[in-house]
C-alpha cells in the first residue's frame, strides 16, 4: 500500500453496516431527529415568548393617548368608565346637577425631601390651607395623606409646578351645580361620597347611582326659576322679610314648573348654611295663610248649598261666636252679596259660609283637595298640615277664613289648580312626564273630581273679579287676564295663645289666563314690614300681589302665552259685576239710610 | 459518514420554523390590535368627560341671571312688558320683499321718434321737430306718481329700535288693541 493511496483509501473508509441492522439504525436516527426538532421548535417558541414579554409588553404602565399636558392618569384596567352619578335637568334639557372628575391632592411623606419646605410651597399654592395643619400631615407616618380634595385645574398646575415627587393626585367625581343656590331646596345636594342627602339627590339616590346613561329629567324649567326667585328676594328685600317662598304649577296636570325658598344656600357648600337657610318653605313649612284658604270655603259652599250669586251675608257687625269676635279687616259694615264677601275679603261673611255648610262638610271638601293630608311630591321634605284635633264647630268657622288650619304653599298651589282647571284634583309632581310615569308617586286620587265644571266657572269668575275689582288689583297684568286672591294671615305669638298684630305672613296665590288657566303662580312673603312706599301696610295685596304680577309678566311671552287685548267687555268678571255694588253707590244707599 | 436526510424532514423542520413565525405574527396583529382597542376606549372615555365639563360650563355660563346682566350692561336690553308681545308679523317690514324703485323709468318707446339724419351722425343731437328717445317730451304732462302712505312699521334712516317700537305700540293703540 502506497502512501497517498493508503490515506485516501483511509478517508475513504467508513462503516457500513448492512442487513437488517441498517434499516433499525436508519429509523432510529429518523426518530431522534425528529425529536431533536421538537425541542428545537419549543425552543424557538420559548425564545420568542420571551423576547414578546420582555421587550414588547413588558410590565410598564400604559399611558393613555390624552392632550393635557402635566396630567397622567391611571386608567382602570378594562378602560371602561367607571359608574358616574347620573345628571339632573330641567324640563328644557339645560343641567341642572352634573358629576365632573376633579383632582384630590394627597401626600406621601417618605417621598418629601423636606416637610417644612413642602409645606410652606403647598401654602403659598393653595392659599385656603394653612401651614399648621399641612405640616401636621405631612409628618404623620403614613404613605398617603389627603391634603386638599376637588382641586380647580389652575390649583391642581400650581401643585404640579412645585415639582416634589411626593405629591400625587387621584382623580375623584365631585357633583357640581351649574346654577349655584338657584335649585339649592329642589334639587338638593349630595355629600363627598356623592350620595344624596336632601331634595331629589336623596330622593332618587339609587336611580342617579345606576350605571348606565341615566338622566332625571324635572318639570322645572330654569328660566321661571330665575324669574320668581328674582321677584321673591326683591320683595322679601323691599319689604324686609324673614323669608319667602313661591311656587309655578301646571293648572292641568301639576307639574311644578318653579320653587322657590328663600333664604337659600349654595349646594356646594351646604355645612356653611344656617338652619333658616336649609328650611324648606314651598313644601316643609306650614302655615296658616289666611284669606287664600277662602277660595276653597266658598268654592264648597257654591258647589254644596248650590246658591245664587246674589245671596247675601249680614256683615254689618262683628260676628260673635262663644267667646270670640270676628272682625273683617277692612269692615264694609253692610250686607254683602256672596261675590262681595269675596272680592272684599270679608271674614265674617266666610265665617257664615262655614257656618251654614257645616263641619263635615267642609272637613270633607278639604280632604278632597288634599288640604288636611301631607303632599304627595317625589321629595322627602314635606310637612304634614297641622288639622284641629278635636275639630270643633268653632274650627269650621274659622277654618273658613284662613286660620286654624295650617297647610304647607304646595298643597295651596295643587287645591287652587284643582279649582281653576275645572274641578279635576291635580297631583304635584317634580318629574316631566315624559320621563315616565313608573318614577312618578303613584296617587290614587289623581284625576278625582272634586267640583263641577259650573262650580269651577264660578270660582274663576270670583278670582278675576278679586284682581280687577278687589284686593288683588296690583297683581293685574293686561292681556293676561289675571285672578287671584289675597292673604294676609297674622303669626302665632310665641309662647303663648293668640296672634301677634304685628308679625304675619303675606301671601297670593294666582291663576291665568283665567278664561281657561293654564298656571298657578304662588307668593308668600313671611314677616313682611311696611314701608313709605306701601303707606306701612304690608298685607298681601301690597307686598305678594305686585310680585305675582311681576312673575306673570315676564314668564308668559317666554311659554307662548299670547296677550288679549280685547277690552273689559269681554272679561268672564263682568256678569258678576252687578253684585258689587260701588263706593259711591253704598255712599248713597248709607246717606238715603240716614235721612 | 454520509448522513442522509431525508426531504421530509427538511419539510416538517421548514413547517415547524414558519408555523413558529406565522405564530410570532399573529401574536404581534392581536397585541397591536388589543393596544389601538386599548387607546381609543381610552380615548372615548377622555373625549366623553370632556363633554361633560363643557356642557357643565355651557349651562353655568348660560344662567339666566348671567345672562340677564350682561343683556342689561351690555345691550341695554330690558325685560319685556305685555305691550311688546304680539303675534302678527305684519307689523314688521318684509326684508324679503323685493325693491321697488320709487321712480319708474319713463316707457322708452313711449312717443318716440326716431329722427333719421341724427342716427349714426355724431353726437346723435335730435333736430328740428324730433326727440330723442332718451329726452322725454316737453308738453306732455308727466304721469302722476303713487303717494305711498308711511307704513308705521317701515324703518327710516336713523331709526333705532326704539323709534321703530314706538310705532309698534301706537300703531296697536290706534287699532284699538
Amino acid at each position: 500500500m502506497s502512501g497517498s493511496g493508503g490515506s485516501r483509501s483511509s478517508r475513504n473508509k467508513s462503516i457500513r453496516i448492512a442487513g437488517r441492522r441498517s434499516e433499525v439504525l436508519k429509523q432510529a436516527r429518523g426518530r431522534m431527529f425528529f425529536v431533536m426538532a421538537g425541542l428545537v421548535l419549543l425552543y424557538v417558541l420559548l425564545a420568542a415568548r420571551l423576547m414578546d414579554l420582555s421587550l414588547l409588553q413588558g410590565s410598564l404602565q400604559r399611558y393613555a393617548d390624552n392632550r393635557m399636558a402635566g396630567q397622567i392618569e391611571t386608567l382602570p384596567d378594562d378602560g371602561i368608565d367607571t359608574v358616574r352619578r347620573a345628571d339632573i335637568v330641567d324640563r328644557n334639557g339645560v343641567l341642572l346637577a352634573t358629576t365632573l372628575e376633579t383632582s384630590s391632592l394627597y401626600a406621601d411623606p417618605s417621598l418629601l425631601p423636606s416637610v417644612k419646605d413642602v409645606a410652606r410651597a403647598l401654602v403659598q399654592a393653595l392659599p385656603d390651607l394653612r401651614y399648621g395643619d399641612v405640616l401636621q400631615k405631612l409628618q404623620q407616618k403614613r404613605r398617603f395623606v389627603w391634603v386638599k380634595r376637588n382641586l380647580t385645574p389652575d390649583e391642581q398646575y400650581e401643585v404640579l409646578k412645585l415639582g416634589y415627587p411626593g405629591l400625587k393626585f387621584r382623580t375623584e367625581p365631585r357633583r357640581i351645580y351649574p346654577h349655584g343656590s338657584l335649585f339649592s331646596h329642589v334639587v338638593g345636594y349630595t355629600d363627598v361620597d356623592s350620595k344624596g342627602l336632601s331634595g331629589l339627590e336623596r330622593s332618587f339616590d339609587g336611580l342617579l347611582s345606576q350605571e348606565g346613561d341615566n338622566v332625571l329629567v324635572t318639570s322645572l324649567d330654569v328660566r321661571i326659576q330665575h324669574i320668581l326667585r328674582h321677584e321673591l328676594q326683591d320683595a322679601m328685600t323691599r319689604f324686609e322679610g324673614l323669608g319667602a317662598a313661591g311656587i309655578v304649577m301646571d293648572a292641568g296636570n301639576g307639574e311644578i314648573l318653579a320653587t322657590v325658598s328663600l333664604p337659600d344656600f349654595n349646594p356646594h357648600e351646604p355645612g356653611a348654611a344656617t338652619r333658616l337657610q336649609h328650611m324648606n318653605r314651598f313644601s316643609l313649612g306650614v302655615y296658616e295663610l289666611g284669606s287664600v284658604l277662602k277660595i276653597f270655603s266658598t268654592a264648597a259652599f257654591i258647589e254644596t248649598q248650590k246658591t245664587a250669586m246674589g245671596y247675601e251675608f249680614d256683615a254689618r257687625k262683628p260676628l260673635k261666636r262663644s267667646r270670640f269676635t270676628i272682625r273683617d279687616y277692612h269692615p264694609e259694615e253692610r250686607v254683602l252679596t256672596l261675590p262681595e264677601v269675596f272680592v272684599h275679603s270679608s271674614n265674617i261673611g266666610s265665617a257664615l259660609m262655614g257656618e251654614k255648610m257645616g263641619t263635615e262638610t267642609l272637613k270633607k271638601f278639604y280632604t278632597d283637595l288634599g288640604l288636611l293630608d301631607p303632599a304627595v311630591i317625589e321629595i322627602g321634605e314635606v310637612g304634614a298640615p297641622l288639622v284641629p284635633s278635636p275639630w270643633r264647630p268653632m274650627d269650621t268657622i274659622v277654618a273658613s277664613y284662613g286660620h286654624s288650619l295650617a297647610v304647607s304653599p304646595l298643597q295651596l298651589s295643587a287645591a287652587t289648580a284643582a279649582v281653576v282647571n275645572g274641578g279635576i284634583k291635580v297631583q304635584p309632581t317634580l318629574i316631566r312626564e315624559r320621563t315616565g310615569s313608573a318614577i312618578k308617586m303613584p296617587s290614587k286620587d289623581t284625576g278625582l273630581r272634586v267640583l263641577s265644571p259650573q262650580t269651577a266657572h264660578r270660582m274663576r269668575q270670583l278670582l278675576r273679579l278679586a284682581v280687577t275689582d278687589g284686593t288683588g288689583s296690583t297683581a293685574d297684568v293686561p292681556g293676561y287676564r289675571v285672578g287671584g286672591k289675597t292673604g294676609t294671615a297674622e303669626k302665632n305669638a310665641a309662647g303663648s295663645k293668640g296672634y301677634d298684630k304685628k308679625r304675619r305672613i303675606s301671601s297670593f296665590v294666582a291663576a291665568f289666563p283665567m278664561d281657561e288657566p293654564r298656571y298657578v303662580v304662588f307668593v308668600m312673603v313671611d314677616e313682611p314690614k311696611g314701608t313709605d312706599a306701601s303707606y306701612g301696610y304690608a298685607t298681601g295685596g301690597w307686598v305678594a300681589a305686585p310680585a305675582a304680577g311681576r312673575v306673570i309678566a315676564k314668564m308668559a311671552p317666554l311659554l307662548g302665552i299670547e296677550p288679549v287685548h280685547d277690552g273689559r267687555k269681554a272679561d268672564m268678571a263682568v256678569s258678576l259685576k252687578k253684585y258689587i255694588k260701588s263706593k259711591d253707590a253704598v255712599a248713597i244707599r248709607r246717606q238715603n239710610a240716614s235721612q | 459518514m454520509k448522513s442522509a436526510i431525508r426531504f421530509s424532514t427538511i419539510v416538517s423542520l421548514s413547517a415547524s420554523v414558519m408555523s413558529g413565525v406565522a405564530l410570532f405574527l399573529v401574536s404581534q396583529g392581536v397585541q397591536q390590535a388589543e393596544d389601538d382597542v386599548y387607546r381609543l376606549r381610552n380615548a372615548a372615555v377622555f373625549e366623553k368627560k370632556a363633554e361633560a365639563v363643557l356642557r357643565a360650563e355651557w349651562d353655568y355660563l348660560n344662567s339666566p341671571l348671567r345672562l340677564e346682566n350682561m343683556a342689561s350692561e351690555y345691550l341695554g336690553m330690558v325685560p319685556p312688558v305685555t305691550e311688546h308681545v304680539t303675534t302678527s308679523t305684519s307689523l314688521f317690514p318684509d326684508y324679503a320683499a323685493p325693491v321697488v324703485p320709487q321712480r319708474r323709468p319713463e316707457s322708452l318707446l313711449k312717443d318716440a321718434v326716431f329722427d333719421q339724419g341724427s342716427i349714426g351722425a355724431e353726437g346723435g343731437a335730435a333736430q328740428g321737430g324730433a326727440r330723442s328717445i332718451l329726452s322725454p317730451p316737453e308738453s306732455a304732462a308727466a304721469p302722476p306718481r303713487p303717494t305711498r302712505r308711511p307704513s308705521p312699521a317701515t324703518l327710516q334712516q336713523g331709526d333705532d329700535f326704539d323709534d321703530l317700537l314706538g310705532r309698534i305700540v301706537g300703531a296697536q293703540e290706534g287699532e284699538g288693541r
